[in-house]
């Protein structure tokens, strides 16, 4: 507890001298801004970057550039300890999911497919990016327990497959997607 | 020291539930990474989508979410946090590093007047973590209706359903002990908290949405694809930021 309070005590200091020191800057030339927070794929970074040493943080504050150095490292971490993939099926995800982005081929007039581009169209369209009713649970668990990367002929099974949780069972039949914009469903 | 199968797949789960359980401690999101942006709802991305207009072949519709978990019926009282600047950053040339940006800025606390300034689609001044808001547009919008740019984007920023879909109860079964600090009448007292209640998830018909009736922030645009495609092939790489 004590350390607790010590922490949000160093925070409240360190953001009221960051908050100062921004003001300082607003004099010298443009406002500028420091990045907090990114994401592109969902559940990329929040499954194989742990909260601990800061996993998490550092790759929410840098950038897509950075992944093959930072983020491929939390994948190759994951897969093969924890995960107990082999290196074939960890070297597969890492290439698929570094850089972190979401890729969209705009020649395409197909349907949007959560990984499409990077898999040749095989999660559902060419077009790629992401849409709405993706169920982007079941493909991170399907890449991580399950033998996505093997049926993708992106290396040889490994016969470490977890079948029970490559699904959760849940789909998009409950939201309320509409075809005109703005798309998502209104407030509940 | 062995571990069996069973162990390493619930570190696995417990693993990619850290997030999860400290964005629920933290009344944050399915997606909050970490403390400050758990105590930051306003900044904490969680979700980013890109998919083609229904309405209009010839455009591309980009959308990112943020403060994750807004109560039923809070919706529309909840507002924007005008000190982020939220990005979408677009790489049209193959290296990752923005080529455009399309950025948002918010003025006022109150949701019901709070204001929004847009600026790009726009090469950036200064790529990277540090960044400024580039030259706005001329119009202006308010939350919650959509509205059109003087360059043609069409926007909506508002408060959304959230469209993410996750069965996070039975991920506290297969994990008690990380459901115990949320919910301390989860366990029967006596029972071991790392016994996981549940190996598997639950059967179509009894898995539960957790998001289900939750609401987000969203920023939405829809624009010509011309916009956003450099001059190689029409390959668009899109992440999103927030910043303050």
């Amino acid at each position: 507890m004590k350390y607790t309070h010590l922490l949000i005590t160093a925070i409240a200091v360190l953001t009221g001298l960051a908050i100062l020191a921004g003001c300082g800057s607003s004099n010298n030339g443009p406002r500028t801004y420091q990045q907090m927070d990114r994401l592109a794929r969902p559940a990329v970074n929040e499954v194989f970057a742990t909260v601990a040493k800061n996993r998490h943080k550092v790759n929410n504050e840098d950038n897509p550039t950075d992944d093959t150095g930072q983020l491929a490292n939390d994948i190759q971490l994951f897969m093969t300890h924890t995960a107990g993939r082999s290196q074939a099926i960890t070297t597969a995800v890492k290439s698929v999911l570094t850089p972190d982005v979401l890729v969209a081929d705009l020649s395409q007039t197909g349907i949007a497919a959560y990984l499409g581009v990077e898999t040749g169209g095989a999660t559902g369209g060419k077009f790629g990016g992401r849409k709405l009713s993706d169920d982007v649970v079941d493909t991170s668990l399907g890449i991580i327990f399950g033998n996505t990367i093997p049926a993708l002929g992106l290396a040889a099974d490994d016969g470490k497959e977890i079948a029970a949780l490559t699904t959760d069972n849940v789909g998009p039949n409950g939201k309320h997607f509409a075809n005109t914009f703005p798309y998502l469903g209104p407030p509940q | 020291m062995r571990c069996s199968r069973w162990k390493l797949t619930i570190l696995a789960l417990g693993v990619m539930m850290l997030p999860i359980i400290m964005l629920v401690r933290a009344r944050g999101s399915d997606h909050a990474d970490t403390p400050a942006i758990a105590a930051t709802p306003g900044a904490d991305l969680t979700d980013v989508f890109i998919f083609p207009s229904a309405e209009n072949v010839n455009n591309v519709v980009l959308a990112m979410n943020v403060h994750p978990l807004i109560p039923s019926g809070q919706g529309l009282s909840t507002a924007f946090d005008p000190n982020v600047l939220y990005q979408f950053k677009i790489d049209n040339g193959g290296d990752s590093v923005e080529d455009l940006v399309i950025q948002a800025r918010f003025t006022g606390t109150d949701p019901a007047t709070q204001k929004v300034e847009f600026a790009g689609p726009v090469r950036p001044s200064r790529t990277g973590v540090v960044t400024q808001f580039e030259t706005p547009d001329s119009v202006t919008g308010t939350l919650n209706k959509v509205f059109t740019l003087s360059n043609g984007t069409k926007v909506f920023c508002g408060a959304r359903e959230d469209p993410f879909f996750f069965d996070l109860e039975q991920f506290f079964k297969i994990l008690p002990d990380r459901a115990t600090p949320i919910n301390p009448s989860a366990l029967p007292a006596g029972q071991d908290p790392d016994a996981p209640q549940a190996l598997t998830f639950r059967p179509v018909g009894q898995a539960k949405d957790f998001l289900a009736g939750l609401n987000v922030l969203s920023i939405i645009v829809e624009l010509p694809k011309t916009t956003v495609i450099g001059n190689g092939d029409h390959k668009i790489r899109v992440w999103c930021t927030t910043s303050r």
